[in-house]
């Protein structure tokens, strides 16, 4: 097998004849390194007293049923062959009571590494675990142990080029004008212009306007050893930006399996999704199945609940449909143990992979910009009717936190009967190519009344023309609960927000609180890049992986690859009984897997 | 790792002649009795990884109470897949490994597959 050519890579490369540990004390108190070091089994090297010529030397060796490889020059050291069956340990402690010797060490085993250019790598502890620590981590222990990686710097020595298998990233799009992204994006011809498909919109235009599907895809194939960013798995890679996903990160069951129909339509191989839902999902599973048929792999995050996913009711689905061709991947933190966000399994989830602090592209900057309701205490928000009202109430936890509610007594009392009452206030969101509206509120709408959220592009009353979010009865069970929409379609200089209570007049419930509002708006860009955690992270350097063993076998089918990336892990401690394979992804140990053979017959003639 | 080929040789191009040949066995045990000896070809699927298929790559065959046999990468786009092999009459636990010159530290060194199913091959 002819290596390709790599240039600008740091390679370490080093000759046989280094004495690592010399040292001038007696041969009985030789140190050697502990039993992670890497050694040629069946040979020693030894340094012979100098007065020893090389006929002696052979003949020293020959005493103890050893054979003289070649002599080390300059160096006077001598390469050995031990006697059939005996270790290095025996070996060396063979010549630990030979006065003729001076020193003696194991051939220790070195490889040539590929280490990428990119400013960034440092940082990017999943290729190079050093126990650096994480810039902007978002996640503790923002440090590590050193060598807890996806060993995949001796697989970049084998292959870095990936762009032989088309990997889609099922998602939020992917901003493929980023600087790391651009080289490695799928060419999809004149048909797919932008690079894949846009199944939210329903247009040619996958962008990323929520920033996950981004992350993901650098992941995957940001440009490695380019001078810039960081590096994915492969550094050269074909990605596909499928859009299933809008602003706010949600997608629909119709929207995900079109964006899956998209890719194996066009020839991906290798499909992420780093994605979930708690309900099974016929048509879901139905299309994970066709993509079976269609020989992809289907590698899916494990979720971020922290949650046993084989437990009655924990099930997270696609993960839990354990098709053959999938791989549902945990979250490893700095430390390889499980990360406490982490789903785990052990019939539902295969590996684990890093998956905090992870850096990786990013579409743009983003903005959030933070209402509080108030003024100096008093509500600054334009109202109609006379229930809305600001309160600074107590948050569960501890501190005070700003809050709209409607009535004024909430949580204790009702609303009033036959109410109109409405709040709203206008946004500038001018220069945003994308906005995310987030609030959390705590609801109780008895049936027949309604809490409807509006907005409206056109400033003013947004529940005069404009258009709703969310509307209706209901409860979120005396808890507050998160709320996200997409704002996309409200980007300009007068968006404005509001929040509508109806009451009709037969009987009333407590109402509704908001709070922790704001509007996250991005900016795209081409050079930003974020660190972010979750089993989303996770699931991308299996999908890399996935891509890149198919790429170095371009013969793989589906069910190699999966036996390779599950079978040819790391044990690690803390996936063990939590996962199908107790196994962290080893990018380099599944380069080398060979599956075993099948179909073995014989014919007695 | 040394491709261990039978002492007794070739006597055509993939036939290993192991009738009449010493040495120890490489599998579990077999029986043989007194007969004359049969062709038994084995054959298997190809493996699809590139490092079985090229240099320094093929598969071992391990036939009960017999040396194993390798069945190197020679040239073409796959390593062989069948072994013509002579067998007196008896009963062989039959399985086949594939190999490869590349090792999870990344080096040259031989990496195995796990074994094949084995199969019993009952020669009368």
């Amino acid at each position: 097998m002819k290596l390709p050519s790599f240039p600008n890579f740091a390679a370490v490369l080093v000759a046989t004849a280094l004495a690592l540990y010399a040292s001038a004390a007696p041969v009985a108190q030789l140190a050697w390194p502990g039993a992670s070091a890497r050694v040629v089994p069946g040979e020693v090297l030894l340094r012979f007293k100098l007065s020893m010529g090389v006929q002696q030397r052979a003949t020293a060796a020959q005493a103890w049923g050893h054979t003289v490889l070649a002599h080390l020059e300059p160096s006077g050291w001598t390469r050995v062959k031990l006697a059939a069956g005996q270790s290095v340990a025996e070996g060396l402690a063979v010549y630990q009571s030979d006065p003729q010797v001076e020193h003696a060490q194991p051939n220790y085993i070195y490889r040539a590494a590929a280490v990428p250019n990119d400013p960034s790598y440092g940082q990017l502890w999943a290729f190079r675990n050093t126990g650096q620590t994480i810039a902007s981590a978002d996640f503790a222990p923002a440090s590590g142990i050193t060598g807890d990686d996806m060993n995949i710097e001796p697989a970049w020595g084998h292959i870095t080029d990936c762009s032989s298998v088309v990997v889609a990233v099922v998602d939020s799009g992917v901003n493929y004008n980023q600087e790391d992204l651009a080289p490695n994006m799928w060419n999809g011809g004149p048909s797919f212009p932008n690079h894949g498909f846009d199944f939210v919109d329903n247009d040619n235009d996958p962008m990323d306007l929520a920033g996950h599907g981004s992350h993901i895809a650098g992941i995957i194939g940001a440009a490695g050893n380019n001078a810039k960013g960081g590096t994915g798995v492969c550094w050269s890679a074909s990605i596909m930006a499928v859009r299933a996903l809008n602003a706010a990160g949600v997608g629909t069951t119709a929207t995900i399996v079109a964006g899956i129909g998209f890719a194996v339509t066009h020839g991906a191989k290798v499909i992420n999704l780093s994605l979930g839902g708690g309900s099974f999902d016929q048509l879901m599973s139905d299309t994970i199945g066709n993509a079976q048929a269609n020989d992809v792999v289907v590698v899916v995050a494990a979720g971020n609940d922290g949650l046993n996913v084989d437990a009655a009711g924990n099930a997270t689905f696609p993960c839990g449909l354990k098709p053959p061709n999938l791989v549902c991947v945990a979250a490893l933190d700095q430390r390889y143990a499980l990360a406490s966000f982490s789903n785990w399994g052990a019939t539902s989830v295969d590996v684990g992979a890093p998956g905090t602090n992870i850096l990786s592209t990013y579409p743009g900057s983003k903005t959030t910009i933070a209402d509080h309701f108030n003024a100096g205490g008093a509500l600054n928000w334009t109202t109609s009717g006379a229930g809305w009202t600001y309160a600074a109430l107590p948050r569960a936890g501890g501190g005070i936190v700003d809050t709209l509610i409607d009535p004024a007594s909430f949580p204790s009392g009702t609303y009033l009967d036959n109410a109109d009452n409405r709040v709203y206030k206008t946004f500038n969101l001018s220069g945003a190519n994308a906005a995310l509206l987030q609030f959390a509120a705590q609801v109780s709408i008895l049936s027949g009344d309604a809490l409807n959220v509006n907005y409206s592009a056109s400033g003013g009353d947004p529940f005069v023309g404009g258009v709703q979010l969310i509307g209706g009865s209901g409860s979120t069970g005396g808890v507050p609960l998160p709320f996200s929409f997409d704002l996309t379609a409200c980007t300009g200089a007068t968006c404005s927000v509001g929040f509508q209570l109806k009451s009709d007049a037969g009987g009333a419930s407590q109402g509704a609180a908001i709070f922790d509002f704001g509007i996250s708006t991005l900016q795209l860009g081409t050079s930003t890049y974020r660190v972010l955690s979750g089993t989303s992270m996770a699931t991308p350097e299996v999908a890399g992986l996935a891509a890149m063993l198919r790429a170095y076998n371009p013969r793989y089918t589906y069910a190699d690859t999966v036996n390779a990336i599950n079978n040819a892990g790391r044990a690690v401690g803390a996936l063990s009984g939590k996962t199908t394979t107790g196994r962290a992804v080893d990018a380099m140990a599944s380069l080398a897997y060979i599956n075993p053979p099948t179909g073995l017959s014989a014919a007695v003639q | 790792m040394g491709f261990g080929f039978s002492s007794c040789g070739l006597a055509a191009a993939g036939l290993v002649v192991l009738s009449g040949c010493g040495g120890s066995g490489g599998g579990g045990g077999g029986s043989v009795a007194a007969g004359s000896s049969r062709v038994v070809v084995l054959s298997w699927a190809a493996n699809r990884e590139q490092g079985v298929n090229s240099s320094r790559g093929g598969y071992q065959v391990t036939i009960s109470g017999r040396p194993s046999i390798d069945v190197p990468y020679v040239s073409g786009p796959e390593a062989p897949t069948t072994l013509t092999a002579m067998l007196p009459p008896g009963k062989y636990a039959v399985n086949v490994r594939a190999f490869a010159a590349l090792d999870a530290q990344g080096g040259s060194g031989t990496t195995f597959s796990a074994a094949s199913q084995s199969i019993v091959v009952v020669v009368p």
